[in-house]
Parts: C-alpha cells; structure tokens; sequence
C-alpha cells in the first residue's frame, strides 16, 4: 500500500543512486552521467513496460 | 598499459577536465535527466484511475520523487569536503548498495543478521521502547460565518440566442437589469442601488473606450476612483475579470509555455470584446491575475495574488482584496468573475473560505504575493491538520534538533495523540514507522473546509551517525465542505523525502576547557497526488526546502558550564512571479541561537536559550530559559514574531509553560499550557489557549 514501505528491493536502488548523484555533484564526468542516467531510464522504462 | 600508467592517465585525464567542461557536463546531463523526468510525469499524469492500483505505479512515482530528490540533494552538496565514509558511515547501509549481491537479499541479510535480536515486527515489547500518550488541545472562540459566491457574467449576454453579438450591448438596460437583480440579492452589493450600478458600469465602458493603451486606462481609473464606492469598484473588477476569462489562452495550458504578453495586449483584448464582441487570446491565470490587482491598485483597492489548487488538482493563481461591505472591512477573494467574500481580515480563515469555494486543499504550493513577485507559502486550517497528518515537519526546526544533538534523531516507540478534533497513532521502529491519523471537525468551524479526513501514514528510514534518510507516503482520504452545506471527497498520495547530514568535530580538548563544531545540512522535497494523479504544483514536484546549518559549543573544563552559538539558514524552491512561473531557490530564512547550561549545584541545571530570525515575512525571536533537576523539569518560553506583512501573516506573541515530573525509571508526565495572542493587519487581536498533558512509559 505504501509508496516505499513494499518495496525492500528498491531501497538499494535508491540509496545507490543519491551515492552516485553525490559523486557526480562533486566531481561530474561524462562517464558517471552516462551511468546515472542509463540506470534511470533502465529502471524507468522497465516499469513503464509492466505498467502497460 | 601497467596499473601505475593507467592510474597516472586516469589522473591526467581528471586533471584536464576544466570548471567550465564540467560545467557542461552538468548542464547536459541535467537536461537529458530533466527529459527522462518529464517523461516519467507524462506517462503518469496520462494513467487512467485503474491502473494507478497497480503496485508498479507507485514504485514508479516513488522513483520520480527520489531520481528529482536525489539531484536537488547532491548539488547541495557540490564544492562539500564530505568523505565517503561521513556519508554513509554505517556498513548496513553500504551493504545494501554493494552491486555484486541483490538488493533483495542484502535488505533481509540488513534486517535479519546482525539486528535480528531488535527486529520482530510484531513483538510489541520489541518495537516500542517507550509509549506516549497525550491528551490536549486548542481553545478559541469559534465565529458562525454563512457565505456565498457572487458570479457577474455580464460578457456572457454580449451574444443572442442565435450567437449573434448584440450591437451595443452593453448600453442594452434590459440586459443590465437582469444582471442587476441577481447581483443585489447577495453581499458586498445588497446596499448598491440600480443608479449606482449604472454609474459603474458606464465608467468601465467609458473608460475602456477612450483609453488606447492600458496605461491610460489605469489611469482613467485611478481619477475616478474617489467617486466609486467599495461595490462600484468590485462590479467594475468583476466585469474586467469576466471580460479576460472570455479572452483566456488555451493555447498557453496545452504547449506548457508561457507566452510574454503585455498590459496593453490584455487591454485591447478587453476593449476588442466590448467593441466587437470578438474573443482574442490574452493570457493564463496568473497574467489575468496580475491584471486585475493593476486593475484594483487604480481603483484605490488594496489587492494581491494567491496560488493554489483548484476541484481536480490543477494549479491556479486568483486575485485577493480588501473591501468595505457596510462599514465592515474583510478579505474578498475574485475568481476571474466570481466574488468570494469572506467575511474576516484573519487570512488563515479566508484561506479556508476560498478553499471552500474550490471544493480543493491546496497542501503544497499555497503562496501569496503580488503583481511583482511571488512572496511566501501561507497555510489554512485544513492545510496545517493535512501537513500534521503527513508527518511533515518544519525543515528549519529538524535541522535545529540534530544540529543540538549533534548526530541523527533515533526515534522508537509507540505514541498516542488524542486531542479535541485530531487523534493519531504512531508506531515507529529501527527501520519502519506507520501511523493512522483521525480529524473530525467537531467545532463546525465555518473557516475549516475539512469535514473530516483519515489518514495512513508508512515510512522508511535509514540512520546512520551522520548521515539519515526518510521516505514516507501518506494516503489521505478526506471530505472536503464546500459553500453550500454539502462536502465532496478528495483522495491523496503525499510523498516525503527528508534527507539529514550532521557531522560533529571535538575541535579541541585541555585545560582551557572543550570545543565541538556541529555542522548539518536537512533537505525535504514533498509531491503531492490526487484521486491517481501527479498534481502540477511546482511543475509537478511539490515543495522543496534546504536548509544548512552550524553550532559551535564551548564547554569549561570542570564540565559545569556549556555555551553555544550557532546560525542556520534556509533555502526555498518557489516561482518568482505569478506570470512568467519561472522556477527560483530564494533564501528564507537566517537564524542565529545563543544558549547556555549552567550546573547551578550537584542537584540542578540551569538552562538559557535566545534565539533570533530574519524571515522573508518578517522577523522572530524566541527566548526559553528552565531548571531541571532529577525528578522535576520546570520551563518558559516567550516567542514574539513581528510581521512586515501583516495581511497573511499576523504578529504574534506566544507564551508557554512546561512542568515535567519524572516518577522513577519507568515513567514521567509532561504538562504543557500556552496562550497566544495573533494580530492581522486592521483586525482585532485573537487569543488562543492551548494546554496538553504527556503520559510517557519507558518500557526498557
């Protein structure tokens, strides 16, 4: 029922991604946007999928 | 390539990376995220109700608010000497994110192993380390207040049956008399005669035909403003309003792009329809808006700009102003042609009337301002019961807290709220907290445009020392009143993202005694949704607050004395005019804290604290002084705000009281009293007491 509380899985996600959004802030590189915006659309897009 | 060569590459190649590369990086990754973003809101504001059921919706949603949240978090954080480590310092929590395992067994692994001992959902003795129960609540007298709101469409009968424009018809007195009539019949016009709406009327048409430029219209205004009375110049406000929504620009809503548009291009589309009867577009909301305060501001009438949502959860900007309904002054709401009066000059009640009136709450993006700028949020009553129901707390505050403390609030127990129209329940362990939160409007205030409203509250945490994480969802069911003793229902989704950093530095320690530096960041981001949609508030993402923060503490070197000093500020995500929207972060807030704790004996410590603020409405300052000895804890506080805006914010003086008694290792009570005195602009001071009991059990 709850937005985060079911969902466990995702909290490495999230937290994976404020890590990399704090490193990125830092020191930003195109590599690391590449990466943070691939896992984004990845996962986006994968529940997009499921949605329809 | 050996490893040495690789290493010195990669380092070269870091160094070559210069400010202004990097700064392109960031832009360019900012606007492809912004793309996937706006995608992600698209694709769910088109969602029919049916599928928002599906469990993948909301981790969606919940993606969309931490991928933005996430961002605005970091760059806060950019130019920071943070190490990685002060980051995330617990290994629980770097487990988690380890890519080599999945995040499904690293939770369980988090949860199950190493805090299996603490962790039993269940097992009550396990999850509560203390219950609180409190029982409390406001008293204040509560006026009886009836309303209606007065529609003047008098544009609307430019064209006949058969949509012909009538030739000249604003000269037709049929037309103005049916107008007339239905208008009479209600307040602020029940005392206007049928020859002082005439006058008005005729003034409007005069004015508007022998101006060629807006200047000249306001002008023309302006000379005719001391022959008007209070309902002349509300009829002449309607009709314009009436005459700009006719012209309204659809065009600007579907292409999402607010189109620069001028007074004079707003004047000759209302002097096309008087003349010709013809529509041409003019502008949104919030350019309509501005012109109507212009407008008002001519006329002599003091008028502003609210923003709020509207019965489905669209955004909306709608003019506010004072006007003299039989000697008495009180707030008047104009919703393009519709008159809302509300009866008081207390704008946290008129907010509730307008609320009313939408048959909406507007929990996130309720601001005030001008025909400049927009100023600051102002809250209803229903706001502040729905903020309570969220668990939202005040950025600034949280911040004071850790920055006291000096690392992350660890909060476990049960608590029991019960006060005279709210109950709440609250189950909080090391991990997850839940919480039902109940409000029945058993007052019948006619200010407070909740009927009722229950609410389910989850939410994740993940504390470290330094660094702490919180997620909630708050699902809202609430029956909104509206003017006419019926109510509608309204379900929501608020989301909650708090981010806390606190870092504490022993800076040294001798014989001169001991000196800590507490440094901390807060970071709140808040979305609302309704009935299955992304509201558009603030472009979609709710409210943003970040607020940083340091309080340096000396302690003498026999341990009997502590002073701190200590300054915090606070930033905002707003818009900065009711016209153009463009998104802004404004500095809110400065506040500087003095404190001492002085050991009077053995037996009793005495406690001094000063705080001051320079807030973007005005300024606050608070003083709490107490002595607490083992069993007995006595203290004061005086808080006195001065407000430089009056109208929607009142100066206030507050002053409390808190005895708390400590009956052994196993129990304490708290008992609380306050009376506060509130002062809008031109209405009379209002007192409020509020008194509450606190039964706290410590179970281990």
């Amino acid at each position: 029922m709850g937005i985060f509380l079911g969902f466990p899985d995702k909290i490495g996600l999230f937290v994976n991604l404020l890590k990399k959004k704090i490193e990125f802030a830092k020191n930003p590189t195109k590599d690391l946007a590449e990466e943070i915006l691939d896992l984004e659309h990845k996962e986006i897009h994968g529940l997009m999928k499921e949605i329809e | 390539m050996s490893e040495n060569n690789f290493e010195l590459e990669k380092e070269y190649l870091e160094e070559e990376t210069s400010p202004e590369e990097k700064e392109a990086i960031f832009e360019d990754f900012n606007e492809k995220e912004s793309v996937i973003q706006k995608e992600t809101e698209g694709f769910l504001m088109k969602l029919v109700p049916e599928k928002f059921k599906k469990e993948a919706v909301s981790l969606l949603a919940a993606l969309s608010i931490v991928t933005s949240a996430a961002s605005t978090f970091a760059e806060g954080f950019k130019g920071e000497e943070i190490d990685k480590e002060k980051l995330l310092p617990e290994n629980q929590i770097e487990e988690v994110v380890k890519e080599n395992v999945s995040p499904q067994e690293l939770f369980e692994k988090m949860v199950a192993s190493d805090k299996k001992d603490e962790f039993a959902p269940f097992d009550w003795e396990k999850i509560a380390h203390k219950i609180q129960i409190s029982i409390g609540g406001e008293f204040e007298d509560i006026p009886e207040y009836k309303t209606k709101a007065v529609k003047n469409d008098r544009y609307e009968r430019l064209l006949d049956n058969e949509g012909i424009v009538i030739p000249d018809f604003y000269k037709r007195k049929d037309i103005s008399r049916e107008e007339y009539e239905k208008l009479n019949d209600s307040n602020p016009y029940k005392n206007i005669s049928w020859e002082e709406y005439v006058s008005a009327i005729d003034m409007e048409v005069q004015s508007i035909s022998q101006a060629n430029s807006s200047l000249e219209f306001f002008t023309k205004l302006n000379s005719e403003k001391e022959k008007l009375s209070d309902g002349q110049k509300a009829l002449i406000l309607q009709s314009l309003g009436n005459a700009l929504h006719k012209n309204y620009n659809f065009d600007m809503l579907e292409n999402n792009i607010f189109v620069e548009t001028s007074d004079d291009v707003m004047f000759q589309s209302i002097k096309e329809l008087l003349t010709t009867g013809k529509s041409t577009e003019s502008d949104m909301c919030g350019g309509i808006g501005v012109y109507l305060v212009n407008s008002a501001e001519s006329l002599g009438v003091e008028a502003w700009l609210q923003s709020g949502s509207v019965r489905g959860g669209g955004n909306h900007v709608w003019p506010g102003m004072i006007l003299n309904d039989n000697g008495k002054k009180q707030i008047v709401f104009l919703d393009y042609d519709t008159l809302i009066p509300t009866g008081t000059l207390d704008y946290r009640d008129a907010l509730g009337i307008a609320e009313r009136y939408h048959r909406s709450i507007t929990t996130l993006n309720s601001f005030v301002g001008n025909e400049n700028e927009v100023l600051f949020p102002v809250e209803s009553r229903a706001q502040e019961v729905i903020k309570k129901a969220a668990g939202i707390e005040e950025t600034a505050e949280r911040l004071e807290g850790e920055l006291s403390r000096g690392k992350i609030k660890k909060e476990k127990g049960l608590e029991i709220n019960l006060g005279l129209e709210a109950k709440e329940i609250k189950i909080t362990d090391d991990y997850f907290g839940v919480a039902y939160f109940n409000f029945q409007d058993s007052n019948s205030n006619p200010y407070q445009s909740l009927e009722d409203l229950s609410a389910l509250r989850y939410g994740l945490n993940l504390k470290g020392e330094r660094f702490g994480l919180e997620a909630g969802a708050t699902v809202v069911h609430m029956n909104i009143k509206d003017l006419y003793n019926a109510s509608v229902t309204q379900s929501e989704i608020i989301g909650r993202l708090t981010a806390d950093y606190i870092d504490s530095h022993k800076l040294t320690k001798g014989e001169y005694g001991q000196i800590i530096l507490n440094l901390g960041a807060t970071f709140q981001e808040l979305t609302k949704f309704i009935d299955g949609n992304i509201n558009m508030e603030e472009g979609g993402k709710g409210t943003m607050e970040i607020a940083p923060g340091m309080r340096l503490i000396y302690i003498d070197p026999a341990e009997t004395g502590k002073f701190y000093i200590g300054a915090r500020g606070m930033f905002r995500g707003q818009r900065n005019d009711f016209q153009n929207q463009d998104p802004i972060i404004k500095e809110v807030a400065r506040t500087l804290t003095i404190g001492t704790e002085i050991k009077v004996n053995e037996a009793q410590i005495l406690n001094l604290e000063a705080t001051g603020s320079n807030l973007d409405w005005g300024k606050k300052i608070k003083i709490k002084g107490g002595i607490a000895s083992k069993e007995l804890k006595g203290g004061l506080e005086y808080e006195k705000t001065e407000s430089e805006y009056e109208r929607f914010i009142p100066s206030s003086e507050k002053i409390g009281a808190e005895v708390d008694y400590k009956g052994g290792p196993k129990w304490m009570i708290k008992i609380l009293g306050s009376k506060t005195t509130e002062e809008y602009a031109g209405d009379k001071k209002q007192d409020a007491y509020g008194g509450e009991v606190k039964l706290i059990i410590f179970l281990w």
